[in-house]
């Protein structure tokens, strides 16, 4: 039994996601716990039926997913090209390090929210605030990656690519940058987890539209068939985000870690 | 005007006599202490002098931590001396270059690139014409065996493989110099005597100058045409002796080579060095 479950775990998750499902049918119908708090199985189904036909205040389902992405997109996108660029220079010159060193290492362990009032106080509850606070999530961690990354580089390769004959500049764009590439890579997917999970926190800024805006405001109204239906978009959502950057991951630098 | 004309002649009279002394590549009372100036200095490479002529196979060898590695890249150019000068045709050695060709213990090729890529990695550097790399990567792999494998990745390949292609890399260059620090270390025996037989293919082929850092005695007394050995740290060189194996590659079998009464008694004789210094 347990040599036949170790050669198929998935068994085991299937078991266990079954096991979890029963549990809150039966909580939810025996009416243990009031659909209040948790709605049973066939409430969220219409919950969510419903936000698939009607969407919610003003927007489809679709369009607050679409928004969503968008500002990750953005943030992500912009913070990650930036901070990358940024952290390759800092890896090259120590002096470009010495510079931006102090206000990455300040950003990077300040909690998003900390500097989010800030922000509404500059630039308005419009997307640029949204937008400006993911885009400062991302980049301190993509560009201690890249610096990281540059530095991690084998030295040996360098001195092989020298004594090929590659001027500084080549052995930068043949050498460094593809061996950094993995640890841009790792950094990028930490970036996306930090900036997803600062969705939310974009989204409460004043506004009407996103998926984490959606959470936030059918909890006003204790519809937590719509709150648990959001849950699971997001949750669906940042698993395809993250397998995406694994995709290409394994695509680009396909000889990472052999 | 007769007279201004014959100045620098009379000053050119005067250089092809250090000139002839000074071989193809010199090294000149070259020491290396790393950390010099330091409480922690450590003594690597006591003065040396060293100099050999083109088309030399120089095999160094002695214990580990000797300097083999120290000496070798000074030459290289990646490291500069703590003292002394090394030269080659004449010109000191400021850096590393095209012109002398490294191959590492361990391959330090590159894993994004083909195996062809990795090949033409100098000649596409130096903006040689396509054509002339296309046709250097093809001679080069072929040279090695590693032509039909051209398209795959380095980590596609074995070890064995994997260090036929840096010497390839490091060949497709044409450097005068090729310099070699224990490349054949990692390797199991079989593969290591297939690829010494090779390298001395190629070697004869093309008449350039080796210098080839072993802890291998059979290797270095099998591959060189002077055997280089050197004593444990900080290094310096014991004895320098002229081996003739080098010379019969392709015409004697290696295995018959190494048996021969003549081989084992001058990797005795190498032996015997080393042990007597390790044991003093």
């Amino acid at each position: 039994m347990i040599a036949f479950l170790n050669r198929r775990p998935w068994v085991v998750t299937l078991a266990s996601i079954v096991l979890v499902l029963a549990a809150w049918a039966v909580a939810t119908y025996t009416g243990a716990v009031s659909d209040l708090l948790l709605p049973t199985p066939d409430e969220l189904w219409d919950g969510a039926a419903d936000l698939v036909l009607n969407g919610y205040k003003g927007y489809s389902l679709g369009g607050h997913i679409g928004l969503s992405l968008m500002r990750v997109g953005l943030g992500f996108g912009l913070g990650t090209i930036i901070g990358t660029l940024l952290g390759l220079g800092m890896g090259v010159s120590s002096k470009l390090d010495a510079l931006a060193a102090p206000y990455i290492e300040f950003l990077r362990p300040l909690p998003q929210l900390a500097y989010l009032v800030l922000l509404i106080i500059w630039f308005g509850i419009g997307e640029t605030p949204k937008i400006v606070l993911l885009f400062l999530a991302a980049l301190p961690v993509s560009a201690v990656a890249a610096r990281d990354g540059v530095r991690n580089v084998s030295p040996q390769r360098v001195l092989a690519a020298r004594s090929l004959g590659a001027n500084r500049w080549q052995i930068f764009c043949h050498v460094v940058l593809p061996s950094a590439l993995g640890d841009i890579f790792i950094g990028a997917r930490l970036s996306i987890g930090i900036v997803y999970a600062t969705l939310i926190a974009a989204e409460m800024i004043a506004g009407a539209s996103g998926i984490g805006w959606l959470i936030l405001d059918a909890g006003r109204f204790l519809r937590s068939d719509y709150v648990i239906a959001g849950i699971l978009i997001i949750a669906a959502m940042g698993i395809a985000l993250d397998r995406g950057l694994i995709f290409a991951q394994r695509r680009i630098v396909h000889w990472a870690g052999k | 005007m007769p007279d201004h004309l014959g100045v620098p002649a009379a000053g050119g009279d005067a250089v092809p006599d250090t000139g002839a002394a000074s071989g193809f590549v010199r090294f000149d009372q070259v020491s290396v202490t790393y950390g010099a100036g330091t409480a922690q200095a450590v003594p690597a490479l006591s003065p040396t002098d060293l100099g050999f002529a083109q088309g030399d196979f120089i095999c160094i060898v002695g214990p580990s931590g000797c300097g083999k590695t120290t000496l070798m890249q000074t030459l290289a150019g990646f490291l500069k001396p703590t003292s002394g000068t090394v030269s080659v045709a004449g010109v000191a050695v400021t850096g590393p270059g095209p012109d002398r060709g490294v191959v590492f213990q361990h391959a330090a090729l590159f894993p994004w690139k083909t195996v062809a890529a990795n090949a033409g990695f100098g000649p596409a550097m130096r903006g040689l014409p396509k054509a002339e790399r296309q046709a250097r990567v093809e001679y080069w792999l072929n040279s090695v065996g590693l032509w039909e494998f051209r398209n795959r990745y380095p980590y596609q390949l074995s070890g064995g493989m994997q260090q036929r292609l840096a010497i390839a890399r490091a060949l497709a260059n044409e450097p005068d110099i090729l310099l070699m620090d224990e490349p054949f270390g990692a390797l199991d025996a079989l593969t290591r005597e297939k690829m010494q037989e090779e390298l001395h293919a190629v070697w004869k082929r093309r008449g350039m100058t080796v210098l080839f850092i072993t802890h291998s005695v059979d290797e270095a007394v099998y591959l060189g045409t002077d055997v280089v050995v050197m004593s444990q740290r900080p290094g310096r060189i014991l004895q320098r002796i002229a081996a003739p194996f080098a010379r019969l590659a392709g015409e004697r079998d290696i295995r018959r080579i190494k048996a021969g009464a003549d081989f084992v008694t001058l990797r005795e004789q190498v032996l015997a060095l080393i042990w007597g210094e390790g044991g003093g």
